[in-house]
């Protein structure tokens, strides 16, 4: 039986402020299958990207297990974890941060190289996927050069290029004007099903609760789940 | 200043502890390598005038003669038919203390019933008289009682002395003893210092300890009457001169305070290495801070207000800095002066300095010195700062493209400093301070052109780094480039510190080079014999003729050769003389500049061959003339040649023996060069010597090796002081370099926590910073070559030659060279080790918080 593309397991997460223990989240539990595109929804300081960053393995709980794809990133170390991030994770952020001294076929190439995969082919490849983001002829351009909606587009490209299994994504859409938000969208929503990935998707705009499967929200560090066609954020 | 303004200082200078700490101490460093090197050089410069107004005292001429003194008749005729009141006879000399290992003394011999015109602290006219009945009494002890000797109460507090115990001596290998009669109690502390190291003697006592009977070292004269000055040199015999008192001592202080001139420099490079670290820093701060100045702008603060917030923040650390600098020079100081004095003794004078003089005005030109640089340093990124329009946020990449502009600019003014310091090189009036300046302009010049060299090298390196690690290889390269206005900086500062390191390498290199090869040439015998000398590189102390007869008679000596070595008054100053009693079948080896020796050993007519530092400092050629003051009146020498010689600074007159014998009566010889039969093993020739040697007076036996290697020593001595300034030069750039990386990494957590995120492992992450900072090393040391080789080339063409008037052929050694590289990459991978580790170790999601 296949694993679930993502498995929490009574997640809690704390943080110290001097002498106060901060909990962000409390005994978060969640299961999202294999090809599901799934919403998380919370105003800021709710614990969204912390989550976010618990899944991805750039943070470690403060209990609870972690698995993605049955591994269990909790019981991996920091180079571990990396590994398997670098292969099968891909994550695209609220403000792009694509790497601003390399080029943007550079960019959307680092994943590859980081996978020893950065062949002829892998180059043939980044060059389909820039076509097909709409920025074929910007390969040589640096990312300042870009506009933003042009920089998130290249953050998804770079962020699918190695096919990884499941995709991240912070307020992608959080610094762009809503038609702008609304292209980008639809690229990830298009290329992330074409391609069968599972996307965990974070959140506080209307907009992106089009594309989900399902939506969760965060209230007070527990997990919520929410019909689609419910309101959109009963927090806001 | 607002009090919410100076708030904002404040807290921006405690958020940033390391950067802080770092420019504190990169200007504390600074400071304190200028303040120490001041204070010792000053100590050993005041000790040296102490001690030579000691023995000089008032008086204003000096009645001098050559090798073996003034007949002690001269006086008589001076004082009882010529009339000449106040005339004081003295006899000096130095001799060692065996009792006391490391303490030399200068023996001031004097006739204590007429001295007091001269020296007042060993009599006093203003004592009352209770003291003047002491002095009475004491002066009558010392003429009564054969070997008594005064000397300072604090010295024999140091020594364990007490009135009525006895000090042993040592006279040129002789050993006699003295007995302290009374202790002299210096009115104040200067003259306690002067009084430090120095033996009162009655004339009789002092003839009879340096074997002087019936002769002067000089007479003192206080004459302010031309006609009467005019009267006394017409009476006195040949031989004897009369000469403004400070004459001898003022040579003797020019060519320390030549050595000292260079070490003053090379401390104030650290200084300016600190400089860079100050404007690093505050650039940083600056730029840092340019969203928040902007917005203080649009709240209503003006532009001056920002420039005081930034020139505050400045302040704050170079106060603080130069504090602790001035503390640490004190400190260092003591050390330093060691090395110092050392130098002096091996080249110059017996100088005996102990106690770091603290003086207020090296203290305060320390702390003008290190506010200076502060303000200097921060006034362009202060001026940055007041720039920044209201509200308008300057991007990081728009400041850069701005140092790319400035690297364009920086590189025509750099072009233009390379010019103006070879026009001041050039210009043949600017002596070693011009020669220091020309210098500083070069240096500058090439740490101007450094950002935009880098770029140029960069090209190439970016390729070969994208061929070797890939797309983070050329991250690594790329990354340089992209910060530019901090990495640019801290490049500059390296490359200034290891040129500095390469170039005084290669003029080491060269110049011990040069002195091996002349050592070569000049030692030939086998062994040598010589009396002990208290001065390293002179022989000042004579052999006893019989004893030196006795040696070349020992079996298995083939060839007996003597040596005298003299200092004869001249028309500009003493003279050193060194007779040579050569066989002219086979002279020595020595390789001439101009003209060559030729006829000189076969002791016909007056002809002389003198050292290149004498023909510098005297503008004396081949075939030129050399003016002499000998025992029948002044006689003028011709010179045959002007040879390489690395022996003393000062300059040599090398004549003849035979030529010698007939224009002075000394008959003394110095040293004794002995060539051993063909087959005799030298080590047991050297113990046959030292057998026969025995019992009598000290000899020094020495084998040609071991004598080369003495006289290598005294070089790396005389260099070891050079070796500790640039380590301290290196570790301010080391610290300026570690301080921009702290800089970077702190600007750079963003794109870290992204690669992080992406999967580069800590291990690459450390990596990428290490290859980074591994190129900026390289970078600099591949700068540093040709700057080093600039330096090394102006140190020996255009310094060496003013300080010393020696020059010898630049030996650019590719080991030297390839050290200044190494140095470069070594430093800063090593500055990198800790930034990176923090970049590598930050959990990735700190970087990306922010969001």
């Amino acid at each position: 039986m296949t694993p679930p593309a993502v498995e929490l397991r009574q997640v809690s997460k704390s943080y110290r402020e001097g002498d106060v223990e901060r909990a962000v989240l409390r005994d978060v539990s969640l299961t999202v299958a294999a090809g599901e595109i799934v919403v998380l929804l919370g105003r800021s300081g709710s614990g969204k990207s912390s989550l976010l960053n618990l899944i991805a393995g750039i943070d470690a709980p403060t209990s609870g297990t972690v698995r993605v794809h049955g591994t269990d990133l909790t019981a991996l170390d920091e180079q571990a974890r990396t590994r398997f991030r670098r292969r099968h994770i891909g994550f695209v952020f609220q403000f792009f941060n694509l790497i601003p001294l390399l080029t943007v076929e550079e960019n959307v190439l680092l994943p590859l190289d980081l996978n020893d995969r950065a062949d002829a082919a892998g180059v043939a490849r980044v060059r389909a996927l820039l076509d097909r983001v709409g920025l074929g002829g910007r390969g040589d351009s640096f990312p300042d050069r870009l506009s933003g909606g042009e920089q998130q587009r290249v953050a998804i490209a770079r962020a699918l290029i190695h096919e990884p299994a499941l995709v991240l994504a912070d307020e992608p859409t959080g610094n762009l004007d809503a038609e702008t938000a609304a292209g980008v969208l639809d690229l990830l929503d298009t290329l992330a099903r074409e391609a069968g990935r599972t996307v965990v998707m974070v959140t506080h705009s209307r907009e992106v609760i089009g594309v989900a499967d399902r939506i969760l929200s965060i209230q007070r560090g527990r997990l919520v789940e929410r019909p689609p066609d419910g309101p959109a954020d009963p927090a806001r | 200043m607002r009090r919410r303004l100076a708030r904002i200082a404040v807290r921006q200078l405690r958020r940033h502890p390391w950067s802080l700490g770092l420019a504190v101490l990169g200007i504390a460093l600074g400071v304190a390598v200028a303040v120490s090197i001041d204070l010792a050089n000053s100590s050993a410069r005041r000790a040296f005038g102490l001690a030579t107004e000691a023995v000089t005292g008032r008086a204003t001429h000096q009645v001098i003669g050559g090798p073996s003194g003034v007949p002690d008749e001269v006086y008589r005729r001076l004082r009882v038919d010529l009339g000449v009141r106040p005339a004081a006879p003295v006899v000096a000399g130095d001799v060692g203390a065996p009792d006391h290992p490391g303490r030399s003394f200068h023996v001031l011999g004097i006739d204590p019933f007429v001295d007091a015109a001269f020296r007042p602290y060993l009599g006093g006219e203003d004592a009352g008289q209770t003291r003047a009945r002491d002095l009475l009494s004491r002066a009558a002890d010392l003429v009564a009682r054969p070997g008594a000797a005064l000397m300072a109460r604090s010295t024999a507090r140091d020594l364990a002395l007490a009135p009525g115990d006895e000090l042993a001596i040592d006279v040129a290998g002789r050993r006699r003893t003295l007995t302290i009669v009374g202790l002299l109690e210096p009115a104040d502390p200067a003259s306690a210092r002067a009084l430090d190291g120095l033996l009162v003697t009655d004339v009789a006592t002092a003839q009879a300890t340096f074997g002087a009977a019936g002769r002067l070292t000089r007479i003192d004269l206080i004459v302010d009457d031309d006609a009467r000055l005019a009267r006394i040199a017409a009476a006195l015999p040949a031989g004897v001169e009369l000469v403004a008192a400070g004459a001898r001592a003022g040579t003797t202080a020019a060519m320390i305070r030549a050595f000292q001139w260079n070490l003053t420099a090379l401390s104030l490079l650290a200084l300016v290495v600190g400089m860079f670290l100050i404007y690093q820093t505050m650039t940083f701060s600056v730029v840092q801070r340019r969203p928040l100045i902007g917005a203080l702008r649009a709240l209503g603060v003006t532009r001056a207000e920002v420039f005081a917030l930034v020139m505050s923040e400045a302040l704050v650390i170079g106060v603080v800095g130069t504090l602790a600098g001035v503390v640490l020079g004190v400190v260092m100081a003591q050390g330093l002066l060691r090395l110092v004095t050392r130098t002096i003794n091996d080249l110059y004078f017996v100088l005996s300095v102990r106690e770091v003089a603290l003086d207020a005005v090296i203290l305060a030109k320390g702390g003008v010195l290190g506010l200076g640089a502060t303000v200097l340093a921060a006034l362009a990124p202060a001026l940055e700062a007041t720039s920044a329009p209201p509200r308008v946020v300057m991007s990081r990449a728009a400041l850069e493209t701005r140092a790319r502009q400035a690297t364009r600019r920086a590189t025509w003014l750099g072009l233009g400093l390379f010019l103006a310091g070879a026009a001041v090189l050039a210009a043949p009036a600017g002596g070693i301070v011009g020669g220091f300046a020309g210098l500083f302009l070069v240096m500058v010049g090439c740490a101007a052109v450094t950002p935009g060299a880098a770029l140029v090298l960069l090209g190439p390196l970016h390729a070969v780094a994208g061929a070797a690690f890939g797309m983070l290889g050329r991250l690594a390269t790329r990354s340089i480039v992209a910060a530019l206005s901090r990495t640019a900086v801290a490049m500059a500062a390296l490359m200034i510190a290891v040129s500095a390191a390469i170039g005084v390498g290669v003029m080491i290199a060269s110049f011990r080079d040069a002195v091996t090869r002349w050592l070569e040439g000049t030692l030939r015998a086998d062994v040598y014999v010589a009396a002990p000398s208290l001065v390293g590189n002179r022989p000042d102390a004579t052999l006893d003729p019989g004893l030196a007869a006795r040696l070349a008679a020992t079996p298995g000596v083939a060839r007996a050769s003597t040596s005298r070595s003299v200092v004869v008054p001249g028309p500009d100053g003493p003279v050193h003389v060194v007779a040579l009693d050569v066989d002219p079948a086979r002279p020595p080896r020595w390789r001439f500049l101009e003209g060559d020796d030729d006829g000189i050993w076969g002791g016909a007519g007056d002809l002389v061959i003198v050292s290149e530092p004498f023909a510098h400092r005297h503008g004396t050629r081949a075939g030129g003339t050399v003016r002499l003051r000998t025992d029948r009146g002044e006689r003028d020498f011709r010179v045959g040649g002007v040879f390489y010689d690395y022996g003393s600074s000062a300059g040599t007159v090398v004549m003849s023996r035979r030529a010698y014998d007939r224009a002075w009566d000394d008959r003394a010889i110095s040293s004794l060069a002995l060539d051993g039969a063909p087959g005799v093993d030298v080590d047991a020739l050297v113990a046959a010597l030292r057998a026969r040697a025995a019992g009598g007076p000290d000899v020094v036996v020495r084998s040609n090796r071991a004598l080369r290697e003495a006289s290598l020593e005294i070089f790396d001595r005389t260099f070891a002081i050079t070796g500790v300034l640039r380590t301290l030069t290196m570790a301010v750039a080391f610290v300026g370099m570690l301080a921009a990386l702290m800089a970077l990494q702190l600007e750079r957590a963003r794109e870290i926590g992204v690669l992080r995120v992406l999967g580069l492992t800590p291990r690459q992450v450390w990596g990428l910073v290490t290859a980074q900072t591994g190129i900026m090393g390289l970078l600099a040391g591949l700068l540093a070559v040709p700057g080093g080789l600039l330096l090394a080339g102006v140190l020996v063409l255009v310094i060496n030659r003013r300080s010393f008037g020696w020059t010898m052929p630049i030996d650019p050694s590719p080991s030297v060279l390839l050290q200044g590289v190494a140095l470069a990459v070594l430093a800063a991978v090593l500055a990198g080790l800790y930034p990176a580790w923090r970049m590598a170790t930050a959990p990735p999601a700190e970087g990306l918080r922010d969001e």
